[in-house]
């Protein structure tokens, strides 16, 4: 993330990217993260649902966040595209439902 | 009783700004000794939580800390926007907001 | 990369901010408002003014008016007079809703007022999380919320002396050191307001914005706020046998014993006139700080027996109320209020104190000339974004004394005044120099609101000193808030005036006015 004011093409491209990653990646991972936690907390299912819906919309700021601080565009998409992969896998995970 | 939390937290915030050494010459004209300045920062401490004890006398443990948490920025923000305009009459008024704090607390 | 994560999280909060600035002051303004909604909607309704509470807070008057209004409906609903709400009001559902199935009443009288249609402090509410276009409305803002909160957090990152420059602002310093003075300290001293309030904010459409746990936790996502309140479904059908609904008084004041005092909010009728009536009483909001979920006491509508007293008391539930709780502040008494206000305010300040330090860097770094295309669009943009709300609030409130009670319409009316004049505002701060827009507008909501006292002689309802006389604060509070905004804006719009259009930065700093006051 240098200076960004010389502005080529490139640069412009690269901050799209992490936008995208940012807003789509970041909500991907939440939404995620809010399901497997309705589905696994070890609490009431009304509970679960609250306390992990709650913390979906720290972890989309600190995502956000994630997407601008990695070193580059590509390792920012991957920093949230494998997380998202892994609550996904959990989630489709037949015997785990409980 | 609320009017008291937000002249001790005023107070409390004066004493925090009176320990820190980049204020002391506009608010004092001279510098103070590492133990005045020490002294000062424990009694605003204590002047911020003697807030607290007031905000939650005057509305219970629920809600007097969100009130606590209001004066703290009320009367901090109205302090560091006057301060560099009238140090004098801030530093004035903190003393006055100490002396009125504990009539407020017994009127109320 | 230490340095580097600093840089690029200061780098997000740059420019994240500036992409919300306008929409975001525009947020947190309406939503200080709305701290004052029911105030503000007294105000408005002229023909309410003179309602009073008393004797049995017209309970009778209004079971009289839903039975001979509405025999046959499916529930009653009557929401009780309370400490900034004088009327009381008695509705009937039939099986959907209809907002015109309402009679307000004078406690004190027991008679049915008219009041006129008004869009109400409800709009400022409305208007703050919706911007009036619906579910478009809620992400947008939801966008620009998540961005506020994303701000707080990398302001916090990036703030190198946050204990050093507590209570550090140096007025004389060059403009933007200035600024980023005030835009640290109000940030610093408001940020467990700013971190609540933004994060609660997103939890309140949390059923909108996150659906994704309610649908995996099998929760209708739309039911989602009457999912998690202690109310239960209404009961069976109506049986068709008639019977005498029960006395109220007594059901109300064993719900007071019950919560130990705190009183009762509003009490709903099902099925009326039926021998399988139930009737719900529902603690007043703000009696702790949770919404949403407040305590119900269900008793039978013939015989008065308590049924169940139903209470929220999972902790996921009020944890999430209570976060609802603090950002409603339904539990804020008149001070508390006025301490919330003032935070509200110092939220505007933060984000117009921002996008004003962005401007200023700019400007020294690039000189004058730069300032042409993107600067000065961003400069009107920043007038009608502030100033003009300003304006538009003043208008709104003007429209609401000057048209017609009885006009078609008129909440539509109202709001199309509104924006019309925020509208209006934008193409003005574009055409006129870049200090003449703000001082006109300054001074244009200035005038409109020192006025306001006036405007009463068009619609009837207390004057200021009338209110004043006899103790009516919500109506009195609107009309002084009035005047001491008016007096706020009218000095900025004279501050403004008497701060030179920048000259070229060839000068070291040139030390700002309020330096010399």
């Amino acid at each position: 993330m240098t200076t960004r004011r010389d502005g080529s093409w490139r640069e412009r491209g690269a901050v799209l990217s992490r936008l995208l990653a940012a807003l789509l990646g970041g909500y991907a991972v939440s939404a995620l993260l809010a399901a497997v936690l309705a589905l696994h907390l070890p609490m009431e299912r009304s509970e679960a649902v609250l306390v992990g819906t709650m913390l979906s919309f720290l972890v989309y700021a600190l995502a956000v966040m994630w997407a601008f601080a990695a070193r580059h565009a590509l390792r920012a998409w991957t920093g949230l595209l494998v997380p998202a992969l892994l609550l996904a896998a959990v989630l489709a995970a037949p015997g785990w439902t409980a | 009783m609320m009017l008291a939390a937000l002249m001790l937290v005023y107070a409390g915030w004066m004493a925090l700004c009176l320990a820190m050494t980049r204020h002391q010459r506009p608010l004092l004209q001279r510098e103070l000794g590492r133990r005045a300045s020490a002294l000062l920062r424990s009694g605003g401490g204590v002047l911020l939580l003697l807030g607290l004890g007031a905000a939650v006398c005057a509305q219970g443990w629920h809600i007097g800390p969100v009130a606590w948490v209001a004066c703290l920025a009320v009367s901090g923000i109205a302090l560091v926007l006057t301060l560099p305009y009238r140090p004098r009459a801030c530093l004035r008024f903190a003393g006055l907001a100490l002396a009125l704090a504990p009539l407020l607390a017994a009127w109320a | 990369m230490k340095q580097g994560f600093r840089q690029s999280m200061a780098w997000l909060h740059t420019w994240g901010g500036l992409l919300c600035t306008w929409l975001l002051f525009a947020v947190f303004f309406a939503g200080s408002l709305s701290f004052y909604r029911e105030e503000l909607t007294l105000w408005m309704q002229p023909e309410l003014h003179q309602a009073q509470r008393g004797g049995d807070d017209g309970l009778a008057a209004a079971l009289a008016v839903l039975q001979q209004r509405a025999p046959q409906a499916r529930s009653w609903t009557i929401a009780l007079p309370g400490p900034r709400d004088p009327v009381i009001e008695a509705r009937w559902n039939h099986g959907k809703f209809d907002r015109k199935a309402v009679v307000v009443l004078d406690p004190a009288t027991g008679r049915a007022l008219e009041p006129r249609e008004t869009v109400g402090g409800s709009f400022f509410r409305n208007f703050h999380f919706s911007l009036m276009l619906k579910r478009t409305g809620y992400w947008i803002v939801g966008m620009a919320t998540l961005m506020m909160l994303v701000a707080l957090i990398t302001g916090v990152v990036i703030h190198k002396k946050i204990f050093k420059d507590f209570f550090t602002f140096r007025p004389g310093k060059s403009k933007p050191r200035a600024w980023l003075d005030v835009h640290n300290a109000t940030g610093v001293m408001a940020l467990p307001f700013l971190l609540t309030i933004t994060y609660s904010g997103l939890l309140t459409l949390a059923y909108v914005y996150m659906p994704a746990g309610m649908i995996a936790g099998g929760i209708d996502s739309e039911r989602f706020l009457s999912e998690i309140s202690p109310r239960q479904e209404p009961p069976e059908a109506r049986s068709g046998k008639p019977a005498t609904l029960t006395a109220l008084a007594p059901l109300l004041e064993q719900a007071r014993r019950h919560w130990q005092g705190a009183a009762p909010g509003s009490v709903t009728i099902h099925h009326p006139g039926d021998i399988a009536a139930v009737i719900d009483v529902a603690r007043r909001r703000g009696t702790g700080i949770t919404a949403r979920i407040e305590p119900v006491m269900r008793f039978d509508g013939v015989t008065g027996r308590l049924i169940a007293a139903q209470e929220q008391s999972a902790p996921g539930a009020v944890t999430y109320g209570a976060m609802y709780g603090l950002h409603v502040a339904w539990f804020a008494e008149p001070f508390l209020r006025g301490l919330l206000f003032v935070m509200g305010a110092m939220g505007c300040l933060v984000i117009a104190s921002g996008a004003v330090v962005w401007g200023a860097k700019r400007r020294e770094q690039h000189g004058a000339t730069h300032a042409a295309v993107g600067y000065r669009a961003a400069e009107s943009l920043n007038v009608a974004g502030i100033a003009g709300m300003a304006v538009a609030t003043a208008v709104l409130l003007w429209a609401n004394r000057l048209l017609p009670a009885e006009l078609a319409e008129r909440a539509l009316a109202e709001r199309q005044w509104f924006f019309g004049a925020w509208l209006l505002c934008l193409p003005h701060a574009l055409l006129r120099p870049r200090v003449a827009a703000w001082r006109e507008q300054l001074w244009l909501a200035a005038i409109l609101l020192a006025l306001l006292p006036f405007a009463v002689r068009f619609s009837g309802g207390l004057s200021l000193p009338q209110a004043l006389l006899q103790g009516r604060g919500a109506v009195a509070g609107v009309e002084l808030a009035a005047l001491a905004f008016a007096a706020l804006l009218a000095w900025a719009g004279y501050r403004i005036a008497s701060v030179k259009p920048a000259l070229p930065r060839a000068r070291p700093a040139r030390p700002l006015p309020e330096a010399a006051a």
